[in-house]
């Protein structure tokens, strides 16, 4: 079965060989026929479709469910599709976009700012990983307080980024009259 | 520019399968210009890159129209049977085979196809290992002209990059894809996976209806797309389903040349093959379990010489990329095990977990379930006539190849459990297309099939 006779090509070699036959009249058997397979194959594609659990999910949840998002905001512009999907963490990374210059170099908060302990943060868990940051944040430049030192950005830094109140002691100057009431915020290094 | 590229690429590509053969049928030729276009020019871009010349918008374009040249060039001499074949390709009788089961899968895979690359297109990147890798290493290179010496390769800015399993040497294909795009001025990178995607249906629709028929081909067709997680994971940047349409492809191309015999099957295969390994590197395993079936082959029939052509086209751009990393010093701490060990505990977590995969429905639809039915109701063509056997030994031998590939594997970056709970579940998607290709085309599967089209054939009537 595998091997076909040596030399033999040809572009469909599965296509039937019928038998030629009269032609008839009539389109009616074919027709009916056609149908009515038609119909067996869309009732169990269908069928199939409802009770195995995968592909339900995928029809009705995921593929179904995004349809209808996308109809509602079909205007969206990128950067509030990137805020369904991403939430608090892109509008974050969007304000220190907006609020710096394309050459800062921004000391970043580590993952225990993002996620301070015994407290519920509105981010993810990826907003602490700095490559993932830096696809939003480019081309700033990233330094994180562990790379404090040994980053080669370090004596660059010009902004620091502040998240749940926690950054203001990586300030090199007093904030007690500037600390902003917002969740979080970008504040320049004096120089 | 970005829509210029896009068809350079597909024009790049479609030109590239004419070099091959002229003899494809013109739904493969369509399926796989896009694909292998884009795998030319990433191809090309490392180059452009190693040559110091800035990947730009006027040198990618410049690139690709110089490749479209010389493809030409090189086709030129077949031009009438080029011709010829793609005015046979859209005759009327062609139409003729067609039925209404056909139709309805048909029309169904283009529905789901259609809110798929919708949701795909609309929606940027946001899962974490596009952020936190290809996706960002894309942007970035497209940003700064090159992919060799980007910032985020730096390991005084980036601390780690040269730690275990850093994405410093991920294979480039899908990361130049998305420099290729963002160059050419697109929002997002997601034009790449929507288009890889769709191209890849025309693909396996065109390639398994040469060995299932028009109906077979369209109901696997439907049920692989219909894979959920793969389904879902196509829609978003990860370069998992775009490695699973190469390396399933090739796994098809071989299985077509031992069923026909003919020698374009075999050198789409090693283009498809090269295609895979610059795609993910443990696409290794394809690259060694259908090359080690073809030379098994090759010593029993002697034919050697037809062995080398797709052994280059498999190989060069592996051999190609490791210069490129040795040239430019892109390297990080090896995961790989290298000496032979027995670690029974690791051995049958590893089991363990991918035995669950397997009987997973949720994850891979009836893929697995219906692969077991088919295979039992052939099993006697398998045995008595070697139908198929070459396709079951290819996905047994790499299915083992990956196995042994998982076991060999240090894992100091994360722990085995979490690897084998959250990333192999898309290992084996490259296994999914193959096998709904096995369960449409093999034997009993087949003449089922032939008997309902001579049924409903529009030309009985």
């Amino acid at each position: 079965m595998e091997k076909k006779k040596a030399g033999k090509t040809h572009n469909h070699p599965f296509r039937p060989e019928t038998k030629k036959k009269p032609q008839s009249n009539s389109y009616l058997p074919w027709l009916v026929k056609n149908v009515c397979a038609a119909a067996v194959a869309g009732f169990l594609l269908f069928e199939c479709v409802d009770v195995q659990g995968g592909y339900n999910w995928v029809y009705n949840m995921m593929l179904k469910g995004n349809m209808e998002l996308i109809k509602a905001n079909p205007d969206a512009t990128i950067e509030q599709r990137n805020e369904f999907k991403l939430g608090t963490d892109y509008s974050y990374l969007l304000y220190v976009k907006n609020s710096t210059p394309e050459d800062a170099v921004i000391l970043y908060p580590s993952h225990e700012d993002f996620f301070p302990p015994g407290v519920e943060s509105p981010f993810k868990q990826n907003i602490s990983n700095k490559i993932w940051a830096l696809r939003f944040l480019y081309p700033r430049k990233l330094v994180l307080p562990s790379e404090m030192g040994t980053n080669r950005y370090t004596n660059d830094i010009t902004h620091v980024a502040i998240v749940n109140g926690r950054g203001y002691e990586r300030l090199n100057y007093e904030t007690e009259a500037e600390i902003p009431t917002t969740e979080f915020t970008v504040i320049s290094i004096k120089r | 520019m970005l829509h210029l590229g896009i068809l350079l690429t597909i024009a790049a590509g479609f030109v590239f399968v004419h070099c091959l053969s002229v003899k494809f049928t013109l739904i493969e030729k369509a399926g796989l210009s896009f694909l292998l276009g884009m795998a030319l020019e990433t191809f090309l871009m490392l180059f452009i890159d190693q040559a110091g010349i800035p990947l730009t918008p006027a040198s990618l374009l410049t690139g690709e129209t110089l490749l479209l040249a010389g493809l030409c060039a090189f086709v030129y001499r077949y031009r009438k049977d080029a011709v010829e074949s793609l005015r046979t390709s859209v005759t009327l009788s062609s139409f003729k085979d067609l039925n209404m089961v056909w139709l309805i899968f048909i029309a169904a895979t283009a529905y789901i196809e259609y809110m798929n690359l919708s949701k795909c297109l609309y929606f940027p990147p946001s899962d974490r290992d596009a952020l936190a890798g290809f996706e960002t290493i894309g942007y970035i290179a497209a940003m700064e002209h090159t992919l060799k010496g980007i910032s985020i390769f730096d390991g005084a800015y980036i601390q780690g990059i040269n730690g275990p399993a850093s994405y410093i040497t991920y294979a480039p294909l899908v990361q130049l894809c998305y420099t290729y795009v963002y160059a050419l001025g697109a929002e997002t990178s997601k034009i790449v996976n929507g288009l890889m995607y769709l191209f890849f249906l025309f693909a396996f629709y065109g390639a398994t209806r040469r060995a299932a028929g028009n109906t077979g081909a369209a109901v696997a067709t439907f049920f692989m797309l219909m894979t959920p997680e793969m389904l879902s994971f196509s829609s978003l940047s990860m370069t998992n389903v775009i490695h699973a349409a190469f390396a399933s492809l090739s796994i098809i191309y071989m299985a077509l040349w031992f069923r026909e015999r003919e020698k374009k099957d075999l050198l789409v295969c090693g283009a498809l093959l090269g295609a895979n390994i610059l795609c993910r590197t443990e696409g290794i395993v394809f690259t060694g379990a259908v090359g080690l079936l073809l030379l098994i082959d090759a010593l029993r029939t002697k034919q050697y010489r037809s062995l080398l052509p797709p052994s280059l086209f498999a190989l060069v751009p592996l051999l190609c990329w490791t210069l490129y990393k040795e040239a430019n010093s892109l390297y990080s701490e090896s995961i790989a095990i290298t000496h032979p060990f027995w670690d029974a505990e690791k051995a049958g977590i590893i089991l363990k977990y991918i035995w669950t995969l397997y009987r997973d429905t949720l994850h891979y639809g009836w893929t697995f379930n219906i692969f077991i039915i088919a295979f039992i109701a052939n099993l006697w063509f398998v045995v008595k006539k070697r139908d198929s056997l070459y396709l079951l030994l290819a996905l047994a031998l790499s299915s083992a190849f990956y196995l042994a590939l998982l076991y060999q594997i240090d894992y100091k970056w994360d722990t085995i459990d979490s690897v084998m709970l959250y990333s192999a579940k898309r290992f084996l998607f490259c296994f999914v297309p193959a096998i709904w290709y096995f369960s449409l085309s093999n034997h009993a599967v087949r003449t089922a099939f032939m008997k309902l089209e001579r049924l409903l054939l529009i030309n009985k009537a």
